[in-house]
C-alpha cells in the first residue's frame, strides 16, 4: 500500500513533472489546482503528505497552511511548501506557521524525491 | 454818582488790559517776552475755570448747600494733583498732533472725522451759550446792586441793553486779540496776559472782600467759625450723591469744557508747566474758596431778609458802606465774567470755524483750496465771525431765557453737557480700540440723555417740557419721565442726569467700539495717540505720490502766508538736500506740512484740503505698515511670523507626502521585485523538470518525451515574452521609445487586430460586434503600438469574458478633438474595488489564469499616454468596458 | 550691545525719579479718600461741626499742595526739568 502526496498548485506543467516524478518512486500522487476548498480536500484525501504553493487561485498556501494546523487532527501531517516567491521573509513565515520544509521553485528533482522521501518516513 | 465813578472804573479797566493784551503780543513779537513762558502766566490762565458763576455764585450757593460749593473746586483740584494721569498725555498729544480744540482732538484722534468735530461742536456750542448768557447776567445784576444802593436811574436803561453793550465790547477785544494771528504755534499771548492780570484781579478781590468780613465785620477768625457752625449753614446735611457727582463733573469739566481745553492744552507752551500748575492751580482756587463760608455766613445774618445771595460779595461791602472794596469786588466779578467769555468763544469760534465753516467753504467756495483766493483772509473772516456770532448768541439766549433765576441753575447742567465728550476723549487716550462710531454714538447717546433729562427741564416751565410733563413723563408714561428715567425718581435731578447720561454714554461708546472696526487711518492716529509717548512724531500718513509741491506751496501761502509758507518749505527742501524751495512730496514733508496747516485750520480741514492737492484720501494699508509705528511693525511681524508658519506647515506636508509616496514606491518596488521573481520563477520551473526528466532518460515512451520537449519550449516562450514585456513596459516608462507616426484608419486597424486574436482559436470563442465607424477620420498615429492596444483588449475580452457565449462589442465615437473606441463585453466585468488596480503591473483580473504576467493593461496605458491619449475603465456599462480615447491630432 | 527697552537696572537718579513719579501718581487717589471721609461722618452735628469739616477739607487741600509743590521740586532737579521719558 503506497503512501499518498497531495499536490496543490495551481500551474498544470509544474503539476505534471511533479507527479511524474513522485509517482516514478512509487508514491500515489493526488493533485489539486486550487486554494479555496484545499483545506477540506486534505481532510477527505488524508495524504500522508502535502506539498503546497503559495500562489493559488482563492486562497494562498500560508493560509491553507495556518488553517490546516489550526485543526490539531493534522498535527503529523507533513507538509512541503513550494514556491516561486523565495525571499527570506517568506520562508520565515512559513516556518512560524509551522511547514517542514520550504523548497523555492526552481527545484532540482532530486531535491524534491529527496525531501518527500524524509518528510513521510520521519 | 457812584453809578458813574462804577462806569468809568468799568473803562478805565477794560483800556487796562487792552494795554496789556497789546504790551505782550509786541513784547512776544519782539521775542522779549520770556516772562510771558512762565510757569504762573500758565497757572493763572487755567483760572478761567473760576467764572462770574463761581465769584459771585459760590457764595450763594454756600448760602443755599453749605459746604457743597467746594465740589466745584475739588474735582479740577483731583484732577491737577493727577496731572501725570491724564494731562500729561493731553497735552503732549495736544501738542505733538497741533491740536486746536477739543473737537479737533477728538476728530483727529478717530480717523481725522469731520462729522465728530461737527457733533462735539454743536455740542459745545448748545453746552456753552448759556453760561456766556449766564456771565452776561452776573455783570448786568452787579450793575443793579449798585443802582439799588442809589437812588439813581441806572446809566443803562435796562439790563438787556447793558449786556448788549457788554457782549459788543467782549466781541471787539476778542476779535483784536484773539485773531490777530492765524498760527497757534504763536498763540494768544496778549488774551492769555490779560487772563492772568484778570486772575490776579479776581483773587485779590475776593480776599480783600474776605478778610474784610473775617476781620472787619465778624471780628476775627475764631468768632467767624463760632458763626459759622450758630447759622443755618451749619444745618444744611452734605449729601453724599450730589458731592460724589458734582466732585466727578466739575473733575471732568475741568479737561473737557472747551475754554479750559484752549488754555490747558492749545495755550500751553511747555509741559512743564503742567508741572508747578499741579500744585500752583489747586492752591488758586483754595485760596478762592477759603472765604466763600465766611462771606456767605456773615451775609445771611446781617444782611436784610429776601437779599439774593448770590450777590453777598457786592452787597455786603456796599451795605456797611464801604465803596472802595464794593467797586474791587466788582471789577472781581466783571474779570470773572470777561475772561470766561472771551476764552469760551476764541474755542468755540475756533471750533465752528475749522469744523463747519470751513469745510463748507472748501466744498461750495471756490471750487478747491489751490484755485481759489486767499484762504488766509476767509479763515480769519470765519474767525471774527464765528466770535461775534458766539457771543450774540450768548446775548440772545440771556434776553430770551429772561435772565432770571434759571439761568443760575444752568452752571452744572452746563458742566454735565460738555462732560458728554469724556468717554470718547479718555477712550481715545488710552484704548486703541476706541473707534471713530463708538464715539460718535457715545457722545451722540449722552448728548440726547442730557438734552432730555438736564438741559431741557432746567429751562422751566416751557411749552415742550411743562410741569405736567415733567410730573407725568411722555404719553403719561412714568419711568420716561425726564427726571425719574426707568423709575430711579427717588434720585437728585441732578445725579440722575448725570448718571444716566454718562453711563449709557460711555456703554454706547464701549459696545459699538467693539463691534466696528476702524479704518486704516483711525488705527494709526489710535496708536499715535494711545503710545504718544513711545514716539512723539505725528502721523506720517501721505504717499507722495503726485503731490504737486507748487500747489501745495501756493496753498500754504495762502494759510500761513507768504513768508512762513517760503521758510517753511525752504527748511524741508534743505532737510531733504533739495536746493530751491520745492521740497519733494514725501511722506514725511506731507505730515509735517499738515501738522503745521492743522495749527490754523484743524487737523480735519488740513487733512482735506492736501488731500485735494495730494489726490486721494485714504491711507492705503500698505502706507500704514509703512509708517514705523508700533502697530505696523507688530502687525507685520505677527504677519511674517504667521508665514512662516504656513510656509513651516507646507513644507510639512510636503515631506510628509514625499515620504509617503517614497514609502508607497518602496512597497511597489518590492511588490514588483517579488512578482517579477515569481512570474521568471514559475516557467523556470517547469523547464528545469522537465530537462532533469528527460536528461537523466527517465521519460519512458517517444511520446512523452516529445511532450516534455514541448512544454520546455513552451515555457521558454512565455519566459520570452515575459522578457519581452517588461522591456516594452521599461522603454515606455522611461520614454524612450520612437512613434512611428502615419494617418491610420481606425476602423480598418481594429478590425486587423480583432482578426490576429481570434486566428489562433481553432473555433471562435468570442463574438465580436464590429460598430467602428467607417467616417471616423484618418488619425496620425503610430499604427503598431495603437493595435498593440487594441489586441491587448480584445484578447483580454477572450481571456476573462465569464459569459456563457462571450461577445465583445467595439464601439466608436466622438467628442470635439477627440475620439473615443469602447470595448465592451457581456461578462462580469471588473469588481469595483479592482477597477484602480488594474492598470498597475502585474495585476490580474481573476487569479493566475494561463496567459500573461499582468502587463497588459500598464504596458495599454503607457502606450495612450504617449499617444497623447488614454485609457480607463469605464464602469456600468453591463459588462466590462474599456474606453481608449485618442486625439484626432497627434500633439507631439 | 544697547541695552534693552525696559532697564533692570537704572542709575541712582533715575530711580529716585521714578519713584517721585510713582508717589505724584498715587497723590490724587490719597486725595480722593482723604475727601471721602467727611462724607463717612455724616450730619453727627455734635462732634463734627461744619466749621471742623471745613477746616479738615482745607487742611487736606492744604497738604496735599504742599506735597505736590515739594514732589515738583524735586522733579524738576532730579532731571534737570525736562523729558521724563516713556510712560511705564
Amino acid at each position: 500500500m503506497s503512501k499518498t502526496v497531495l499536490l496543490i498548485e495551481d500551474e498544470p506543467n509544474i503539476i505534471e513533472a511533479i507527479s511524474f516524478i513522485l509517482s516514478r518512486d512509487g508514491w500515489t500522487v493526488v493533485t489539486h489546482s486550487n486554494g479555496h476548498d484545499a483545506n477540506q480536500v486534505i481532510q477527505a484525501k488524508s495524504p500522508d503528505l502535502v506539498i503546497l504553493d503559495v500562489m493559488l487561485p482563492g486562497k494562498s498556501g500560508f493560509d491553507i497552511l495556518r488553517d490546516l494546523r489550526l485543526e490539531h487532527s493534522s498535527d503529523a501531517l507533513p507538509v512541503l511548501m513550494l514556491t516561486a516567491r523565495g525571499q527570506a521573509k517568506d520562508r520565515e513565515m512559513a516556518e512560524t506557521l509551522g511547514v517542514n520544509r520550504f523548497m523555492t521553485k526552481p527545484f532540482s528533482n532530486s531535491d524534491v524525491r529527496e525531501a518527500v522521501r524524509d518528510l513521510v518516513q520521519q | 454818582m457812584m453809578l458813574n465813578l462804577l462806569v468809568a472804573v468799568c473803562v478805565g479797566y477794560v483800556f487796562f488790559l487792552f494795554g496789556i493784551a497789546f504790551l505782550a503780543e509786541r513784547a512776544a513779537k519782539r521775542g522779549r517776552g520770556r516772562w510771558l513762558r512762565s510757569s504762573f502766566v500758565y497757572t493763572l490762565s487755567l483760572s478761567v475755570y473760576c467764572t462770574a458763576w463761581t465769584f459771585y455764585g459760590a457764595v450763594g450757593y454756600a448760602a443755599r448747600s453749605g459746604l457743597e460749593y467746594l465740589t466745584i473746586y475739588l474735582g479740577p483740584s483731583l484732577v491737577m494733583f493727577g496731572w501725570w494721569w491724564i494731562l500729561r498725555k493731553l497735552v503732549r498729544v495736544g501738542r505733538s498732533q497741533r491740536v486746536t480744540s477739543i473737537a479737533d482732538l477728538l476728530s483727529s484722534r478717530f480717523g481725522k472725522s469731520n462729522l465728530l468735530a461737527v457733533i462735539v461742536t454743536i455740542l459745545a456750542v448748545v453746552g456753552t451759550t448759556p453760561y456766556i448768557a449766564l456771565q452776561l447776567q452776573s455783570v448786568t445784576l452787579s450793575f443793579d446792586v449798585f443802582a439799588s444802593f442809589e437812588d439813581t436811574t441806572p446809566f443803562v436803561s435796562d439790563q438787556a441793553h447793558s449786556a448788549l453793550w457788554l457782549a459788543a465790547g467782549l466781541a471787539v477785544f476778542t476779535i483784536v486779540f484773539g485773531t490777530r494771528n492765524l498760527d497757534v504755534n504763536e498763540r494768544h499771548h496778549g488774551v492769555v496776559m490779560a487772563i492772568a492780570v484778570e486772575a490776579l484781579v479776581k483773587l485779590f478781590a475776593l480776599i480783600a472782600v474776605g478778610a474784610f468780613v473775617v476781620w472787619g465785620i465778624s471780628g476775627g477768625v475764631w468768632e467767624t467759625l463760632d458763626r459759622i457752625d450758630a447759622s443755618r449753614v451749619a444745618e444744611l446735611p452734605m449729601n453724599g450723591g450730589r458731592w460724589t457727582a458734582i466732585t466727578f463733573i466739575s473733575a471732568a469739566a475741568f479737561v473737557c469744557l472747551p475754554r479750559m481745553f484752549q488754555v490747558l492744552v492749545v495755550e500751553n507752551e511747555h509741559e512743564t508747566h503742567l508741572r508747578t500748575a499741579s500744585w500752583a492751580f489747586p492752591a488758586y482756587v483754595l485760596l478762592m474758596s477759603l472765604f466763600v463760608v465766611p462771606i456767605a455766613v456773615i451775609g445771611l445774618e446781617i444782611l436784610p431778609v429776601g437779599s439774593n445771595p448770590d450777590l453777598f460779595v457786592l452787597s455786603l461791602p456796599l451795605h456797611v458802606g464801604n465803596e472802595g472794596l464794593a467797586i474791587l469786588s466788582f471789577l472781581g466779578g466783571f474779570s470773572s465774567a470777561t475772561s470766561m467769555v472771551i476764552v469760551a468763544s476764541i474755542a468755540l469760534s475756533t471750533m465752528v470755524s475749522n469744523h463747519i465753516v470751513m469745510p463748507l467753504w472748501l466744498r461750495f467756495g471756490a471750487g478747491g483750496a489751490s484755485v481759489s483766493g486767499d484762504v488766509r483772509k476767509v479763515i480769519l473772516f470765519s474767525r471774527r465771525a464765528s466770535i461775534a456770532a458766539v457771543l450774540f448768541l450768548g446775548y440772545s439766549y440771556f434776553v430770551l431765557s429772561g435772565g432770571g433765576s434759571a439761568l443760575a441753575a444752568i452752571g452744572l447742567v452746563s458742566f454735565t453737557g460738555v462732560v458728554q465728550v469724556l468717554p470718547a476723549l479718555l477712550g481715545g487716550l488710552f484704548w486703541r480700540g476706541a473707534t471713530r462710531l463708538g464715539a460718535i454714538s457715545g457722545v451722540l447717546v449722552g448728548f440726547a440723555l442730557w438734552l432730555y433729562t438736564l438741559f431741557l427741564p432746567s429751562l422751566g416751565d416751557t411749552a415742550l417740557f411743562s410741569n405736567d410733563f415733567l410730573q407725568a413723563g411722555p404719553w403719561g408714561i412714568s419711568w420716561l419721565r425726564p427726571q425719574g428715567l426707568f423709575g430711579l425718581s427717588s434720585m437728585d435731578p441732578l445725579v440722575h442726569g448725570i448718571f444716566w447720561s454718562l453711563s449709557l454714554n460711555t456703554i454706547g461708546f464701549v459696545f459699538v467700539s467693539l463691534v466696528t472696526f476702524p479704518s486704516p487711518i483711525e488705527r494709526l492716529q489710535g496708536a499715535q495717540f494711545v503710545n504718544v509717548f513711545d514716539h512723539s512724531s505725528s502721523a506720517k500718513s501721505w504717499s507722495g505720490r503726485v503731490a504737486p509741491s507748487e500747489d501745495l506751496m501756493v496753498m500754504t501761502q495762502r494759510i500761513l502766508g507768504p513768508k512762513d509758507a517760503q521758510a517753511l518749505f525752504l527748511a524741508q527742501a534743505q532737510k531733504q538736500g533739495v536746493s530751491g524751495y520745492l521740497p519733494e512730496p514725501t511722506p514725511e514733508f506731507l505730515g509735517v506740512l499738515e501738522r503745521e496747516l492743522a495749527g490754523s485750520v484743524g487737523a480735519a480741514t488740513a487733512h482735506a484740503m492736501i488731500g485735494q492737492i495730494v489726490g486721494g484720501m485714504s491711507v492705503s494699508v500698505r502706507d500704514l505698515m509703512a509708517v514705523a509705528d508700533e502697530t505696523a511693525q507688530m502687525m507685520e511681524y505677527s504677519n511674517r511670523l504667521e508665514a512662516q508658519q504656513t510656509e513651516l506647515t507646507r513644507t510639512a506636508r510636503k515631506l510628509r507626502e514625499a515620504n509617503e509616496k517614497l514609502t508607497r514606491v518602496s512597497l511597489q518596488k518590492d511588490a514588483f521585485l517579488s512578482q517579477i521573481s515569481h512570474e521568471l520563477r514559475t516557467p523556470m520551473t517547469s523547464i528545469l523538470a522537465f530537462a532533469e526528466i528527460l536528461r537523466d532518460g527517465g521519460a519512458g515512451p517517444h511520446e512523452a518525451g516529445t511532450r516534455y520537449a514541448t512544454i520546455i519550449h513552451e515555457e521558454s516562450l512565455r519566459l520570452t515574452r515575459l522578457l519581452d514585456d517588461l522591456l516594452d513596459l521599461s522603454v515606455l516608462e522611461n520614454g524612450q521609445v520612437n512613434l512611428n507616426t502615419s494617418g491610420v484608419h481606425l476602423s480598418k486597424l481594429v478590425k486587423r487586430s480583432v482578426a490576429t486574436v481570434l486566428a489562433g482559436a481553432a473555433t471562435p470563442s468570442l463574438h465580436v460586434d464590429l460598430m467602428v465607424s467607417e467616417s471616423l477620420p484618418q488619425v496620425e498615429t503610430d499604427a503598431d503600438r495603437l493595435g498593440q492596444v487594441f489586441i491587448n483588449l480584445v484578447a483580454n475580452a477572450r481571456k476573462y469574458c465569464d459569459a456563457t457565449t462571450p461577445r465583445l462589442k467595439i464601439v466608436s465615437s466622438r467628442a470635439g478633438n477627440f475620439i473615443y473606441l469602447d470595448f465592451i463585453d457581456n461578462g462580469s466585468g471588473v469588481p469595483k474595488d479592482a477597477q484602480d488596480m488594474i492598470f498597475e503591473k502585474f495585476s490580474r483580473i481573476g487569479q493566475n489564469k494561463a496567459g500573461g504576467a499582468g502587463l497588459g493593461l500598464a504596458i495599454c496605458r503607457e502606450i495612450m499616454t504617449r499617444l497623447g491619449g488614454d485609457i480607463s475603465y469605464l464602469p456600468g456599462q453591463g459588462g466590462g468596458a474599456f474606453r481608449v480615447v485618442l486625439p484626432v491630432e497627434l500633439a507631439l | 550691545m544697547t541695552p534693552p527697552k525696559g532697564q533692570i537696572f537704572l542709575e541712582r537718579s533715575n530711580y529716585k525719579m521714578r519713584r517721585i513719579v510713582d508717589a505724584m501718581r498715587i497723590l490724587p487717589f490719597v486725595g480722593v479718600f482723604l475727601w471721602v471721609i467727611p462724607l463717612i461722618w455724616g450730619s453727627d452735628a455734635a462732634n463734627h461741626t461744619t466749621s471742623s469739616k471745613m477746616i479738615y477739607i482745607f487742611a487736606v487741600w492744604i497738604l496735599l499742595v504742599a506735597v505736590n509743590a515739594m514732589l515738583s521740586y524735586l522733579l524738576n532737579h532730579a532731571n534737570g526739568g525736562d523729558d521724563i521719558g516713556p510712560d511705564v
